[in-house]
């Protein structure tokens, strides 16, 4: 038979896996790994869907003074537009120049959708007679008024058109471009010519803005020496796409590679051999190529989560492996042989690890089921190909080769009787008495499991969101209809549901989008009164001409009777008449959406205590939901703490009905529980006495840990059955397997402590010391209660 | 002949002095602010007559009109009028602002600040009294000097400076007195204040900042 070299194996596989993973496409869309029915993740999902706008980079701008701000803005908005094949637009606070030259169409579109009886107030205004003498008084504030920024605006606007009076209401909101002083501004960048539903182009969009960024903050300082700095921030969504999809694939790489590279250096340090090891790397480059396919095919997309699952599964597979070639070495035989000496194992290992895995879909966060999915699927195809894949090779190396001094001696019978019995109730009453003495772990409040550590853009995100007056604890609340009548009856209601909420004191602030939302009743009724405002154009702007006014005076006016021009012809064919003009389109965009044959509204409220959910469900419903983070920590504490009883007692169920068909024993089947609870002892020790520390994440990682426990619980009780219940021997043997199956383990988990999300971090630490304690039990204490169970003698 | 260390210190010494010389003409020498604040620092209150012109890019005509500020610094209140007989009054009211247009009868009360404050509202509280007081609530661009006139040409600082191009005040270049303010806005507009008398220590009579509003309806202008 020709032998192929390991190396040319290696690289072909390995080439296939890297293949597959570059095949898989991520999704970074984090609300999909969340509870679809709470009332903030549908806020979010609602927000991002309708609000968000996909290709718009929030630029940012601080400066110690307000003109610093402003001029810097201004030439880094030139900048950035100077960039075209990058930048399709920029939005940015406009100039008194600019808004009298573009708020035309925003002031007339406002006052065609005002409520009925509204529009009456600037009626009055325009009438004959009455508009020369509000012209006058215009004239006379602009000539001997204090001079202040309302003089200003008058003597471009003598008519008054833009004094809304209470027609606005609230529904403004505090300014979205800057702060109060001026020191903090914003700008909105549309980028041009990227298809920014891939977060891989959107990443490289990204670097190149950043590129040009820097090249502008570099002249900036130049030109500006012994100026205090500006500081320039990039946020919103490209940029968390690009973050979040470029963290995903090097958690995803990294953790892949560091696995591979310490599990191969742990094996080498254990056995002094290189050939097993570069077909056991092969062997789990297949299987997580596969498993990749697979679940590409299966789920579509997958999730950040998933970036998870590799380094999981390879922790896991390489068990398998490192069972069989240990088995391989110690009882020789062929192939055949081999998997009938571990293949019971091996199998009943994978599937009672898959049914824990599979059992995290029941589980209340879609992504860790996905994860569960991938992980459950993989560690049956790990069982499958170490079993008939690598278990021939295994064979063939231990009968050509010498065997390799043994560098980890486990010769003798470890522990004594009376130590593990010791251990056996210690352990379990010093977790019960922590837990009296000092209290039950709770799950972390405020812990955001899919947050982005070390990120910029997040951290330009609460920039801004601190220094726009009034945007501090402000929760965006999307309202929805499938028609726009629906969407004003829904806005109607809530609108009620919010004011009950402000008067308990569950809200304290609150500004609804009801102005902005295009209203088809109020326009057809006010469309007649424009009309006839129409007619006296002419009048008013001579009016204007003859009080002094010159023509940039009287701009703002008649572009605003050019918008209602556009307006009442719209409405003849239309039910509404949508804004026109950049500003007005980009105004009412930011509050009202029309997409996928549904109609959305932005309001924003203000809870007196975010974190608490009884204002959630006072303004909540189905067509209402608020983007809450604070209270989704909450709410996610209260699905998890759910979630254990709904997910770990059906799984120990399961579990027990399995290990009574696997062992038919039962003082095995209460060995192996035993463990468990041992080893859930340990971790409540850890919990209540170091920082290690709960959340809504890790504890999903409950159920894994159980399930590799079982594994080698199985593993070593089947290796005393063969044995006799020699412990010896089964430390020499299945033991060091265990040792190198446990340490493979934790350094696959391990390696996801330096994952950039929260959660897969929290996650990896919990399990990688859960697993190791488990290994621990399973080599060291559980021979001795083997042997006292079943009365074998010390 | 010039030994060689010592042509290398004086070289030292040119460049040395050469560097400061060119920071120091970099940075606007503020000797000018504080010789301005001075003139007033011993002054409790001030009563300036000034007369304004407003040239307004939305107007066809400047607008001129005569007024006086009074500042009281004791009890942080001042009164600004413009017309004779008085056609609009302001005065401040702790953190309000009290604005009577007399003609129609009607007033408004506004919080201090609400409006923007790029005219003269923004000296409403008064000039900076010392140069501590001045960089807090200006940054200068340049000072000039033309026709015995020294020109502080600053920007307001905060939400003062919203639509303004420049603040500059123009002092007399002996005395070192305030002589007016001009205002360029971002539209291209201006306000040119002239003061044609400044009394220091002027009599502040309460009634003064508190107008009688009989027969006055509350509304918003």
């Amino acid at each position: 038979m020709t032998r192929l070299p390991p190396i040319l194996v290696l690289t072909v596989i390995g080439a296939i896996a890297a293949f597959s993973v570059m095949r898989v496409h991520f999704s970074a869309n984090l609300y999909e790994m969340m509870p679809e029915d709470l009332p903030e993740v549908q806020g979010m999902d609602r927000l991002n869907r309708y609000f968000s706008r996909d290709g718009q980079l929030i630029v940012t701008v601080k400066a110690d003074e307000g003109f610093a701000a402003g001029e810097a803005i201004a030439s880094l908005s030139s900048h950035l537009s100077g960039h075209e094949d990058l930048v399709a637009e920029v939005f940015r606070e406009l100039t008194l120049t600019e808004l009298v030259r573009d708020g035309g169409g925003l002031l007339a579109w406002l006052w065609l959708n005002a409520t009925e009886g509204k529009i009456d107030a600037l009626g009055e205004r325009l009438a004959p007679g009455q508009s020369t003498a509000e012209i006058a008084i215009a004239m006379e504030s602009i000539q001997s008024g204090f001079f202040d920024q309302d003089v200003v605006i008058r003597s471009y606007d003598p008519l008054g058109i833009s004094r809304f009076g209470d027609l606005l209401g609230g529904g403004t909101g505090p300014d979205p471009m800057s702060s109060g002083d001026g020191t903090f501004q914003v700008m909105y960048v549309e980028g041009n010519g990227v298809d920014f539903s891939d977060y891989r182009d959107a990443a490289k969009w990204i670097k190149r803005m950043k590129e040009v960024v820097a090249i502008w903050e570099s002249e900036w300082r130049e030109a500006h020496a012994g100026d205090s700095p500006v500081t320039v921030g990039l946020t919103g969504t490209p940029a968390f796409m690009a973050e979040v999809g470029a963290k995903m694939e090097r958690d995803m790489s990294l953790s892949v590679f560091s696995t591979m590279v310490l599990i191969a250096l742990l094996f080498w340090i254990m056995h002094r051999q290189s050939k097993p090891l570069s077909w056991i790397i092969s062997a789990m480059l297949a299987i997580l190529a596969i498993t990749l396919s697979l679940g590409g095919a299966v789920f579509g997309d997958l999730s950040v989560m998933s970036a998870g699952f590799a380094a999981i599964l390879m922790g896991l597979a390489v068990d398998y492996g490192i069972v069989i070639y240990r088995e391989a070495m110690d009882s020789g035989g062929d192939a055949r042989t081999l998997r009938k000496n571990v293949g019971p194992s091996i199998f009943w290992a994978a599937a009672t690890t898959a049914v824990v895995f599979f059992s995290l879909n029941l589980s209340s966060l879609p992504g860790l089921a996905e994860m569960g999915n991938l992980v459950a699927m993989g560690v049956v195809v790990g069982a499958l190909v170490m079993l008939y894949g690598f278990a021939p090779v295994a064979v063939s190396f231990v009968r050509e080769t010498a065997p390799a001094p043994e560098r980890l001696n486990l010769s003798g019978s470890g522990l004594t009787r009376r130590t593990a019995g010791l251990f056996a109730w210690l352990v379990p009453l010093l977790a019960l008495v922590s837990i009296f003495a000092k209290e039950m772990p709770g799950l972390e409040i405020n812990f955001h499991p899919f947050r982005i550590r070390e990120s910029p853009s997040m951290v330009a995100w609460q920039t801004l969101q601190k220094e726009l007056r009034g945007r501090e604890n402000a929760v965006p609340t999307v309202i929805t209809g499938k028609s726009l009548p629906e969407l004003l009856a829904n806005l109607a209601a809530a609108e009620k549901r919010i004011e009950g909420a402000l008067q308990s004191g569950l809200l304290s602030d609150a500004v609804l989008p009801t102005v902005f939302i295009p209203h088809p009743g109020n326009q057809k009724r006010n469309a007649a009164l424009v009309g006839q405002w129409l007619g006296e154009e002419e009048r008013l702007l001579t009016e204007i001409h003859a009080a002094g006014f010159s023509d940039e005076g009287t701009a703002l006016t008649a572009t605003t009777f050019a918008a209602w021009q556009t307006y009442l012809a719209e409405l003849e064919e239309n039910s509404y008449a949508a804004p026109v003009g950049k500003l007005a389109a980009w105004s009412i965009d930011r509050l009202f959406a029309s997409k996928d044959g549904t109609y959305a509204a932005l309001a924003t409220v203000k809870p007196t205590r975010p974190l608490d959910r009884a204002w959630v469900t006072a303004v909540s419903n189905d067509n209402t939901a608020v983007a809450s983070l604070a209270s989704l920590g909450t709410a996610l504490n209260e699905r998890i703490r759910s979630d254990v009883v709904r997910v770990f007692l059906p799984m120990i169920a399961i579990l027990s009905l399995m290990l009574i068909f696997v062992f038919r024993s039962w003082r095995d089947l209460v060995l192996s529980l035993f463990s468990l609870l041992f080893v859930a002892s340990v971790m409540v020790l850890a919990t209540v006495w170091t920082p290690m520390s709960w959340n809504s994440f890790n504890i999903c990682g409950l159920p894994l840990l159980f399930g590799t426990g079982l594994d080698f619980a199985i593993h070593m009780i089947f290796a005393l059955r063969r044995n006799g219940g020699d412990v010896a021997a089964a430390r020499r043997g299945i033991g060091k397997a265990l040792l190198f199956c446990g340490s493979s383990s934790a350094i696959g988990f391990g390696s996801l402590a330096t994952a950039s999300a929260y959660g897969l971090a929290s996650l990896g630490l919990v399990c990688a010391v859960g697993i190791l304690v488990n290994m621990l039990v399973a080599v060291f204490l559980m021979p001795r209660w083997y042997r006292w169970m079943h009365r074998l003698g010390d | 002949m010039i030994s060689f260390p010592r042509l290398l210190l004086l070289s030292g010494f040119l460049l040395l002095a050469a560097a400061t010389m060119t920071k120091a003409q970099s940075a606007p020498d503020m000797e000018v602010v504080e010789r301005w604040l001075g003139s007033n620092s011993g002054a409790n209150s001030l009563k300036i007559d000034f007369s304004q012109t407003r040239t307004m890019s939305s107007l066809k005509v400047p607008v001129r009109q005569q007024g006086t500020l009074w500042l009281d610094y004791g009890n942080n209140r001042f009164r600004w009028q413009t017309g004779a007989p008085a056609q609009t009054i302001v005065v401040s009211q702790g953190r309000n602002i009290l604005i009577l247009r007399t003609p129609m009868k009607r007033y408004e009360i506004r919080p201090a600040g609400s409006g923007g404050a790029p005219g003269m509202a923004a000296l409403a509280n008064g000039f900076p009294r010392n140069l501590g007081d001045f960089q807090r609530k200006y940054r200068v661009i340049e000072i000039r000097s033309q026709s015995n006139t020294h020109r502080i040409v600053a920007r307001p600082l905060g939400s003062g400076g919203k639509g303004v191009s420049s603040f500059t005040f123009v002092v007399e270049a002996s005395k070192y007195r305030l002589l007016g303010i001009e205002i360029d806005l971002e539209d291209g507009s201006s306000v040119n204040t002239t003061f044609s008398r400044v009394q220091s220590n002027a009599a502040m009579p309460s009634v003064l900042f508190k107008p009688d509003l009989t027969g006055y309806s509350e509304t918003k202008f």
